[in-house]
Order: C-alpha cells, then structure tokens, then sequence
C-alpha cells in the first residue's frame, strides 16, 4: 500500500526554490515530505541504508521517491525548531550540540553514509533540546554557505568535508550568522579558498554584546581556536583526523566553558526556546490542505493499476476454473449417458420387434408361454 | 518499515492464493480420473472405465460425474450382456444401484432416462430369471423417472395382460401408439391381445394401423396379412 493512501491532512511548512517540505498527518501520527525541486538527485544507496538502519540522531527515512521528476523523501516528523531559528546560541549549548551532531556522524560514517549537506536548516532540535540530522544523502555540494573547498570543486561528500562543514555550523549557532558571505558560486568559491587566513574568535569577539547576552562565558571564546584550526582549513589533511579527534576538542571546549550545574541551566533554558517557538514554522491555516494532487493523483493511479491487475488475475482464474470444469466436469460424461441411450433404446426396440417376429415378444420365455403370441401357429390356428 | 509491511501484505496474498490453488490441484486429479474413466467408456473399455470411475469416487464418493460415469460403465457392461443372451440380473442390480446413489447427488434430472431404462432392463432381466416375480413396481418407478420410456408401459401393459387386467393392458398399449406412432411392439401386442380375445376384427385394425405406420416392419406386415385373411375366411364361413 502506497503511504500516501493513508495521509489525511498536509501542511506546508516550508517552500522555497530548493526543495518544499510538508507536514502530514496520518491519524495521530506525522510525517515530513521533503520534494526536492528538478534536477537535485539523491544517492540512493545512502538513502538505502538510512531507511534499512537506525542511526542515533538522524532522521528515519520511510519512503523515497519521485513525483513529476522531482524526488521526495518522507520521513518522521521531528516535533521541535530548526537549528538556524535557534541561533545565536550560548557557547555550551553549542558546543554540546555539536558533540552530539558528531556522534550522530559518527556512527553513519562507520555504515559508509556522509551527510555531505550539513547546514543550520538540517539540523532540528528536538523538544528534549538533542539535535536531528535530516536529509542527507543529496547529490551534490549542498548549501554553498558550508560546503567544503573540495566539494566545491565537485568531490564525493566524506568524512572531511562534513568536518569542515561542521566548523562553519558551529560558527553559525554561535554567532547567528555565516561566516562566509557571498553571491554566487565563484563566491562561495572563492571564500572558501581563503578559510584558512579568517579567525573566526575575532569576529565572535566583535560580537561580544550579542554573545554577552546569551548566557554563556564569552571570555571562553578563546577556547574554541583548536576547534576553528583544527576544522576550517582548505586542505582536508589540515583538518582535524576524524569525528573521534573532533569530539576531544569539544569535549575540550565545553569542559573549559562551562560546569555540571551551569550547562542544566543552560539547557533547561535552551529547551524553554525551543518550546516557545516550536510551531512557528506553520504558515498558517491557509497552508492547510489534503495530501499534493501529484502523490494523491498517483495514489489513484496506482490503485486504478492494482485494482486492474487484480481483476485480470480473477478473470483469468475464473476462466481457467471454468475450463476445468466445463472441460472436465459433467458435460463429457452426460454427452456419453446421452449418446448410450440413444443407442440403448434404438437397439432395444429392434430386439423387441424381432422378439415378436419370433414369436418371443421381449417377455422370457415362461411368461410369454402364458401369451398367446401372433408368432404362435397353434394360437392363430385355434383362433381361426 | 512500510516497505516492509508491503512484502509481508503481498506474501499473505501469495500465500491465500496457493491455498486456494491447492484444492484446484486435487480437484485437478479427480478430474484426470473422470476423464479417464469418460474416454474408456467412449471406446467401449467398460472395465477400465469403471476402474477409473471407481478410484475417482474413492477420493470424492459424492462425485457426481464420477458416480454417474460408474453407473454408465455398469449399464454398458450389463447391456454388452444382453445381447449375449446370458445372465444379466446381477449387472442391472448393480447398475441400478449406482443409479439410486446417483439420485441422490443429482435431482436435476439429467440422469432420469438412463436411470429409467436401467429399471426396465432389470425388470425384464428379473423376469426372465423369476418368472413369477412382481416387478410392476420396478416399472412403476422407471415409469415416473420418464414417462416417455414406452419399454416400461410396454412391459407393464404385457404384465397386466398376464394378470387379466384385460382394460389396463389396452389402455397402455393404445397410449403408447397415440404417444410414439413408430412403437411397433405396442401395435403387435395390442394386436395379439385382440387377437387374443376372439376379435380378429380388432386385431386386424392395430396390427394394419402399426403396418401403415412402419410398412418396413415384416412381423406387423406378416400378421396383418394373417388377420386379413383369417376375416375373409370368417366372412366367407358366415361366421362374421
């Protein structure tokens, strides 16, 4: 059964010239529908292990495909913000979100999955305040904004390029803007090319009265340099050597910036956002609707299809059956019964004629003896 | 997971319909066996047909082409007998018996005319190994299952005669001859009870009336020749 069939309700949530993304509803349970715009592909073979694996923080794909030419991927719907409407964020919460994006990374790396999209919009902060991956496993660069020099360039997502892309996300929910800036591709080209000579601490440092009233300890900041140095870099192999390496320094980072009791206040403060804002992304009542005429008029179509197949395979098992009994049923032995009779009775009467010729009629002997018979000479003689 | 749930909703489907090929399959080889059974019956191999027939009726004794197949081969055999001459009473037990379980599977009315004639021939074959038998029920019973055997109202009429049921046995014969003009024996024995009782006038006229009706009959040809003759004598003797 197509999962469109049961989808009652659908709300936009999100339509802009990449992709569109809808919330939909089957009974009490809810989904998101990602429908990418044409000419974006995903890898299917991510895609793949993503709907056949559970990985701790990433998004459960359930179905993918393609509508109109553009593929559409539906997966849970994650009840929370999305990361780049909760930033500015303060530095721990940050810094731990990115641990546990890390791990998340992590065990997708070990399956042989890279996100290769990492950008504030992927990332959803749940209502416990734990950070979601969604969408990955799209072909391409990705967001311009954190893609990496190499992936510019045109190479396969790996393990290099999200940790690069992980170093501007960071930047991003700290500083609640991109670090690199620019209008076109040989823009973003072009920024990325020069990484290596921007300290991202002396732009946050410029924004210390933002930053101030985020609750974290900007005075920390210099405690992420290792983190920009070791992620931020144009060569992969100047980056930092694995998600493992990374996850040390912001272990490293967060234990210099913030205590036990001041990261729970920290999150439950966190969280108190994130609870305040979850449902804005709602446009509106107006947004409100049954399921896109394109998945709900291939549902049709779909079942008009099986619903035909299924009628075809009925009348041909009506058929055969018919065959089987018309063909070996009752027809071959009452055609038999009717021909023996026919010839039983014609052969019957002939024996009872010339029964009579003899003078035998078709009575045995002893009770024709008691008959006067016309083949009898006595009897016709008596009687004459 | 949904996809999932599709495979394992097919795979049921699958599955129901194997459970429901499998008793096509069975009902596949009863039917070899009818088949068989039908083809040996056909070409006149009444034994193997009743082989057939039988294994068939092991396997679904309620078989109605099985069971009807099986009385056929019966009646074949026991009819092969008859013009053999030889001793037929217990293949037309047999026969009829297949019949009366037949009955039974089958009241739409198919098998009324074989049923019937298979109750006059075991009627007849009775007589001839009891003579004194009272097989008139038997006719009776072949008669109902099909008023139009005219050997049965035939074989009763001769009965009745035999009893002195003068008036019945005439009305039978004369119904018969009003029903199946071309029944010749019901002329010639009509014919002969006339005949019998002293009216050779009588006897003249059904026995004409059968000769006009089937002239290539040489016995009705022969006998209404006799009653001519035999009036004119009368008539010449001043008897008539």
């Amino acid at each position: 059964m197509s999962f469109f069939q049961g989808i009652s309700r659908c709300e936009t949530l999100h339509s802009g010239g990449e992709a569109q993304i809808y919330k939909l509803w089957n009974g009490s349970r809810t989904y998101a529908l990602k429908w990418y715009g044409e000419g974006i592909s995903v890898d299917s073979k991510a895609i793949e292990l993503l709907q056949s694996n559970r990985f701790d923080g990433v998004f459960r794909v359930l179905e993918t495909g393609v509508r109109s030419r553009r593929p559409y991927m539906v997966y849970d719907y994650i009840e929370g913000v999305v990361s780049d409407k909760l930033s500015p964020m303060s530095l721990a919460v940050a810094l731990r979100s990115l641990r546990l994006v890390v791990r998340a990374l992590q065990s997708m790396s070990r399956a042989g999955v890279h996100h290769g999209d990492l950008n504030p919009s992927n990332i959803v902060f749940g209502l416990d305040g734990r950070p979601v991956l969604i969408d990955c496993g799209i072909v391409g660069p990705g967001t311009l904004a954190f893609a990496a020099p190499e992936r510019i360039q045109g190479a396969k997502a790996d393990e290099k390029s999200d940790l690069y892309s992980l170093g501007l996300l960071l930047y991003r929910w700290i500083a609640g803007e991109d670090l690199l800036k620019a209008d076109s591709f040989d823009g973003f080209a072009e920024a990325g090319a020069s990484i290596d000579s921007i300290d991202p601490n002396a732009l946050l440092f410029g924004k210390l009265d933002t930053l101030s009233n985020l609750g974290g300890d900007v005075s920390c900041l210099s405690k992420l340099s290792p983190i920009w140095k070791g992620l931020l870099r144009v060569d992969p192999e100047d980056r930092v050597e694995d998600f493992d390496e990374l996850d040390e320094l912001l272990e490293i980072a967060f234990d210099g910036i913030c205590g036990a009791v001041a990261w729970e206040n920290e999150n439950v403060r966190f969280q108190k956002i994130i609870a305040e804002k979850n449902g804005t992304d709602c446009r509106g009542e107006e947004n409100f609707g049954i399921i896109l005429p394109e998945f709900a008029e291939k549902k049709v179509f779909w079942t008009t299809k099986k619903l035909l197949l299924l009628s075809i395979f009925v009348v041909v098992l009506s058929c055969v059956v018919l065959f089987l009994v018309l063909n070996t049923g009752s027809s071959g032995v009452d055609e038999t019964g009717a021909q023996m009779l026919l010839k039983s009775r014609a052969i019957e009467q002939g024996l009872q004629t010339e029964s009579v010729d003899s003078g035998t009629a078709s009575l045995p002997e002893n009770v024709l003896e008691s008959l006067p018979m016309p083949g009898l000479d006595s009897s016709v003689n008596e009687n004459e | 997971m949904l996809k999932g749930v599709c495979l394992q909703t097919q795979l049921i489907a699958v599955l129901k319909i194997a459970l429901l090929l499998l008793p096509l399959c069975f009902c596949g080889c009863l039917e070899d066996d009818v088949n068989r059974g039908n083809e040996a019956l056909r070409i006149g191999d009444f034994e193997r047909a009743v082989t057939n027939f039988s294994k068939a009726l092991d396997q679904s004794p309620a078989h109605r082409d099985a069971r009807y197949g099986l009385a056929l081969a019966y009646y074949a055999i026991a009819e092969e007998k008859e013009l053999l001459k030889t001793s037929t009473l217990e293949l037309w037990e047999k026969t009829v018996s297949e019949f009366r379980i037949l009955s039974k599977v089958d009241s739409s009315g198919k098998i009324d005319a074989a049923y019937s004639t298979s109750l006059f021939y075991l009627a007849r074959a009775t007589l001839v190994e009891h003579g004194e038998a009272n097989v008139l029920p038997i006719l009776d019973q072949s008669i109902r299952l099909d008023s139009a055997n005219y050997f049965s109202y035939n074989l009763k009429a001769l009965l009745l005669e035999r009893r002195n049921k003068v008036e019945e046995a005439k009305n039978l014969y004369v119904y018969i001859v009003t029903k199946e003009p071309k029944f010749g024996p019901a002329y010639m024995n009509l014919g002969n009870l006339y005949w019998k009782l002293g009216d050779v006038e009588s006897a003249w006229d059904i026995w004409s009336m059968g000769h006009n009706a089937l002239p290539d009959e040489p016995g009705l040809a022969h006998w209404t020749q006799v009653a001519e003759d035999s009036l004119k004598t009368l008539v010449e003797s001043g008897s008539l």
